[in-house]
Formats: structure tokens, C-alpha cells, sequence
């Protein structure tokens, strides 16, 4: 069959001589080179969040340990959950797109390049305002991510580190719906030849539900935080009546529920695509899962205000219904990710590893989100450590898993290079070990009525001994975490070159040169299906 | 086009449930904003297919921009002498921006 220029697809050679050096790369506007910064940024600014967490655990290990103020632990508790899911998961989740979904559509660069290049360094130098107020006289924001009102006002938070804070969130978030949008219309509008809409790789669905999230939910966090801003200088006094708490968490929830899952469907997607590869097979139920993303995206838009059943301003049955409604695409999801498995000739290497961890850790999420979708389970649970381990399973078990299983994954790909496998199955090892034995005593701990951002509690609570456990499987995380820096600097300081296509992949970016050139494609094979290349082997076998 | 069209679709038919169901304004007025954002990506959507285009190697306008535009949102924290300084960081990272597209139409 024949086989289709790049050039023809969506663009002509590259104009420009690159830049030298690190300009070369820093200023570059090749979707590759951006989504790498992306990526790169977020993983660092991860092992920085996690450290956070893990400095949390060793407060918590015994009662009356003080390493640090309440002040501090306050300002600790913010950075690490701020951190993860402004700084850490959404660029993660958007910068893997960035580099993988022009690929995956066979388009020769991402629709805007500049656009998404002022996605990347917004959230640079947002990042960079965001950790300065740290360095202030008075700290950073200690108000937690959610930085509700009126803990945040300027009686109760004085200070410019809040300010900081809040400005860095927002230039953050400006710079993640730029970089969403300029997948979305690669999605839509540079897809290659044959490429239809039904063609899509899973990976590509799941960047566009979660892209069409960011671009409808993201600007209610910046009209939040420019209002609270606004409020802080005096300006005006939005949340300063009565109902102001309310509003502002109207707002919040209404970005901060659907983050959640622009955070995990990216990684759906990846795992879905490992499940696929790792499974010498295609992947299974592929319209059903495009309508359970479409349907469960959506489902997420409306399911905010869950956050709030315990404030009694809210209609809690219609929040419930919808929140309970997720299990339906959920268990589609699961679905498919199982059935792809049966059948197939599993290749346990280290990207399906995560992946099976992925699947089995995110249940004990998804099981243990009935219960906080429940109006009158969640009075008892709620603001307790019941919470913080059910979004720990969905967003560790869930999002981190499936984000090891891609970059286990796609790191040939974007270096050039192999990973270590003996490293990724050690790796891969620790984490699965510490995150039960980190994340699973919080569901007792919360039953038994911890509150979450505790700073201390009395030996006579009885929560001692779980709370060591939970420390120690956060040491075992931190190893892990080491284990993966060690990994990734022994894969680029002795390179072992990695082919185009070192584990049969389903996908166009499997099509070309590891890692891609400028224009990604020489010649595109056709696109028959949503597996291209699997297309090509089966007729070559036939 | 069409897939951003139904997602809206399905979003307004949650939309239309709340507000049979609970008539609060600021709730109300966040899904159907959402409904509305949308429809306006799928208009957004709605062109033909791209041409070839040209594919720009780099751009330090951009650089100078983002810089800019975060500094001009952390002069609201730090006072007033900062708007002066990242307004002209932003005005120069405009004004390469424009430079660099000028350039790229012109080799194109």
C-alpha cells in the first residue's frame, strides 16, 4: 500500500537554523523538546512534592515528635499538595500529550508551537513565583491547596508568600489550558490522512476528554484566585459576606474535582496502550471505551460539589447521583483493560508491571470513592485520613502507576535510549510495597477519626502504631524514588541505543526514529485502524 | 467538531438535570458556562483541515513573554515598581514574537 509523505500531512520543512546548545533547547518550539521541559520540570518539581510528603511522615511518626513548627508543617502540608497537583501532575498528564499526541495523529508539529512553548514556560516561571514565597519573612501559603476562604484572606494569612502563591497558581494554570488547547486542535484539526476521529489511539481519546476538562473547568480556578487576589488587596470583597466561603468553593471544586481526573485519564490511556503492547494483542472494547471517557468526562463536570456535602449548602442528592454515576464508564474502563489482558501473551516487563499496579491499586481508589460519594458515609470520613488515602490510591496508585508504565514505556522513544529493567522491576518492587504499606493504615486511621493536616496527636489516641507503619512505607517510596533517578541517570551516562520500535508497538510514533526527527515522519504507513502498525505486521503475516 | 459538539451535549443534559433539580444560581451558571465553552471550542473546531505549514525552530519572544506576563502578575504582590519593568519585558517579548512570525511568513 502506499505510503504517505510527511510533508504532504500538515507542514514543510523547518524554516529556522536550530539554535545551539541549551538556547537550542530551552527556547525551542519543537512539540518534543516542549513536551520533554514539560515533563522534565514536573518530575522534578515531583521528587521535590514527594520529599515534602515524606519529611509530613516523619512528623507523624510519633506523637510529640516536633521536627518542625505547626507553622512549618502548615506551610509543608500546601507545598505538597499544591505542589503535586498544580506543579507536578497536570503538567505531567499535559506535557506527556504535548509530545506523544502529534505522533500518535501523525501530524509533523503540534497546532501553535509557540503557544504551547508559552504553556511550558509559564508554568516555569510560575512555579519558580509559586516556591519564592517560601522565601519570604512571613512563608509561603499554609492554607493547603484548596486555599479556602476565609482562611486565606489577609487577617487570617497575611503576608506576600500567599500572594505569591496565588499568583504562581495562576500563571501555572494559564500557561496548562494554552498547552491544552494547542492538543486539542492538533487533535482535531492535524490529524493525518485516514486518521479519523474513530482511528484515534486510546492514549490520543484520553488526551482529548482530559484536554476538553482543562479548557472547560481550569478557567474557574483562575476566577477564583484573581477574585481571592483581588480580595486580599483590598480591591473588592467578593468572599467577604456571608455566602463568600460557599462561593469560592463553588469555584474551586468546580476546577478541583475535574482535575482529578485530567490527572488520571492521560494515564488510563498510557496504560491502556501498555496493556495493549505488553499483551501481543489489539486492545479491547475500543468504542466502548471512547464512550465511557466521553460519558465519564462529562459525568466529572457535575460531580463538584461533593466536596461539600458536609457544608449542607448543597443538593446533595444530585451530587451524589452523578458521583456515584462515575462507576458506570469506570467499570467500562476496567473493563476493557482486563479484557485486553485475556487472551493475550502478557510480557511482564517493567511498563506492564505499572500497569498491573495501576490496576490493582486504583480499585482500592475507585472502591473506596463509593464511600466518600455517599452523603452520609462521607459525614463520618470526611477531613479525615480516609480521605487522604482514598485520593492517594486514585492519584498514586492510579495517576503514578500509570505514569511509570508510560515513561517505562515511552522513555526509548523520547531519549533514544533503554531504561534498566532490573532497576524498573526494583523500582517497581518499592513502590508497590511502600505505597500499601504508606497509604493503606490511613483508611483505619481515618475510620478511628484522625484528622487530615494534623500536626501532632497524643500518644493516648491510639494511632501510633499505624502511623509508624505508614512512615516507614514512606522511606520505602523515598528509596524507590532514588532507585528511578539511579535508573534514568545510568540510561543516559552508558546509553544502550534504543530501536525505533523496541516493543512492538500499535502506534505511528513507533513509525519513525527513536527519538523522532524535527518533522517526526519521513513516511507515514497507513492508518487502517486505531493500530496502525499492528495492522501492518498482521498483513505481513498473512 | 463533532465529538467536542456531543461531549457539550452530554454536559448540557447534566446541566438541564441540576437545574431541574436545584435552582442555584452560581451552581447553574458554572455547568452551563461549561456547556457554553464548549460549543465555542467546537466553533473553534469548526474550519477546514490545515494547510502545510511552516514549522518555527525556536523563539526566545516567547521566553521574554512568559517571563513578562508572570511578572506583571507578581507586581501585584511586590508593589508597583515591578508592573514598569515587566511590562517592558513583555512589550520586547511581544515585539520578537512578531518579529520571529514576520520572518516565517516571509521564508515561507
Amino acid at each position: 500500500m502506499a505510503r504517505i509523505t510527511a510533508q504532504a500531512v500538515t507542514a514543510t520543512a523547518v524554516v529556522d537554523t536550530p539554535r545551539p546548545g541549551l538556547v537550542g533547547w530551552f527556547a525551542s518550539a519543537d512539540h518534543k523538546r516542549v513536551g520533554v521541559l514539560t515533563g522534565a520540570t514536573a518530575l522534578v518539581l515531583f521528587l521535590l512534592s514527594g520529599t515534602l510528603g515524606v519529611l509530613m511522615r516523619l512528623e507523624l511518626a510519633l506523637p510529640g515528635l516536633q521536627l518542625f513548627s505547626h507553622d512549618a508543617y502548615n506551610q509543608l502540608f500546601t507545598a505538597h499538595g499544591a505542589g503535586m497537583f498544580y506543579l507536578v501532575f497536570t503538567p505531567l498528564a499535559l506535557g506527556l500529550a504535548v509530545y506523544l499526541v502529534p505522533l500518535q495523529v501523525g501530524a509533523a508539529e503540534i497546532f501553535a508551537p509557540r503557544l504551547a512553548q508559552l504553556g511550558l514556560w509559564l508554568l516555569l516561571s510560575g512555579a519558580v513565583t509559586t516556591y519564592a514565597g517560601y522565601f519570604t519573612q512571613e512563608g509561603g501559603a499554609k492554607t493547603g491547596w484548596t486555599a479556602f476562604v476565609p482562611l486565606t484572606d489577609v487577617q487570617n494569612s497575611p503576608g506576600t508568600g500567599t500572594d505569591l502563591w496565588a499568583v504562581g497558581t495562576i500563571v501555572v494554570n494559564v500557561g496548562m489550558i494554552l498547552q491544552a488547547f494547542c492538543i486539542l486542535a492538533t487533535l482535531l484539526r492535524l490529524r493525518a490522512p485516514g486518521m479519523t476521529m474513530l482511528r484515534l489511539p486510546v492514549f490520543s481519546w484520553s488526551a482529548l476528554v482530559s484536554c476538553l476538562m482543562v479548557l472547560t473547568s481550569f478557567p474557574a480556578l483562575l476566577v477564583a484566585l484573581t477574585l481571592l487576589e483581588f480580595d486580599r488587596r483590598g480591591w473588592w470583597g467578593v468572599f467577604e459576606g456571608g455566602g463568600g466561603p460557599i462561593a469560592y468553593q463553588h469555584l474551586f471544586w468546580f476546577y478541583g474535582h475535574p482535575v482529578v481526573y485530567v490527572v488520571f485519564f492521560p494515564f488510563v490511556g498510557a496504560v491502556g496502550e501498555v496493556a495493549a503492547v505488553f499483551s501481543q494483542r489489539r486492545f479491547f472494547g475500543y468504542s466502548a471505551l471512547v464512550l465511557s471517557l466521553l460519558l465519564f468526562s462529562a459525568l466529572s463536570m457535575s460531580v463538584w460539589a461533593h466536596h461539600m456535602f458536609t457544608t449542607g449548602q448543597v443538593q446533595n442528592e444530585y451530587f451524589s447521583l452523578t458521583s456515584t454515576a462515575l462507576l458506570i464508564p469506570a467499570g467500562v474502563e476496567y473493563f476493557d483493560l482486563i479484557g485486553t489482558m485475556i487472551g493475550g501473551a502478557i510480557v511482564l516487563r517493567t511498563p506492564m508491571l505499572f500497569a498491573i499496579g495501576f490496576l490493582l491499586l486504583f480499585l482500592f481508589g475507585g472502591l473506596s470513592g463509593i464511600i466518600v460519594a455517599s452523603p452520609v458515609l462521607d459525614y463520618h470520613v470526611h477531613d479525615s485520613f480516609f480521605v487522604v488515602a482514598h485520593f492517594h490510591y486514585t492519584l498514586f496508585g492510579g495517576s503514578v502507576f500509570g505514569l511509570f508504565a508510560a515513561l517505562y514505556y515511552w522513555w526509548p522513544k523520547f531519549t533514544g535510549t533503554m531504561l534498566r529493567e532490573g532497576l524498573g522491576r526494583l523500582h517497581f518492587a518499592l513502590w508497590f510495597a511502600g505505597m500499601n504499606m504508606t497509604f493503606f493504615p490511613m483508611f483505619v486511621l481515618g475510620y478511628e477519626g484522625m484528622p487530615r493536616r494534623l500536626a501532632d496527636y497524643s500518644s493516648s489516641d491510639g494511632w501510633t502504631g499505624l502511623n509508624l507503619v505508614a512512615t516507614a512505607g514512606a522511606l520505602v517510596l523515598f528509596v524507590g524514588a532514588l532507585v528511578f533517578v539511579w535508573n534514568v541517570v545510568s540510561s543516559l551516562s552508558r546509553r544502550v541505543p534504543a530501536p525505533a520500535d523496541p516493543w512492538l508497538g500499535h502506534t505511528l510514533e513507533w513509525a519513525t526514529s527513536s527519538p523522532p526527527p524535527r518533522h517526526n515522519f519521513d513516511e507515514l504507513p497507513p492508518v487502517l485502524s486505531f493500530a496502525p502498525l499492528l495492522d501492518l505486521r498482521e498483513q505481513g503475516a498473512r | 467538531m463533532r465529538v467536542v459538539l456531543a461531549w457539550a451535549a452530554l454536559n448540557a443534559g447534566l446541566a438541564l438535570l441540576l437545574t431541574l433539580w436545584w435552582q442555584d444560581t452560581l451552581s447553574n451558571a458554572l455547568l452551563w458556562s461549561a456547556v457554553a465553552g464548549a460549543v465555542l471550542l467546537a466553533a473553534v473546531a469548526w474550519r477546514p483541515r490545515e494547510r502545510a505549514r511552516a514549522l518555527p525552530e525556536s523563539s526566545v519572544g516567547v521566553v521574554l513573554l512568559a517571563i513578562g506576563i508572570t511578572g506583571l502578575g507578581v507586581s501585584v504582590a511586590v508593589g508597583e515598581w515591578e508592573v514598569y519593568l515587566a511590562a517592558l519585558v513583555t512589550a520586547v517579548g511581544v515585539a520578537t514574537v512578531a518579529r520571529e512570525l514576520a520572518e516565517q511568513r516571509r521564508r515561507r
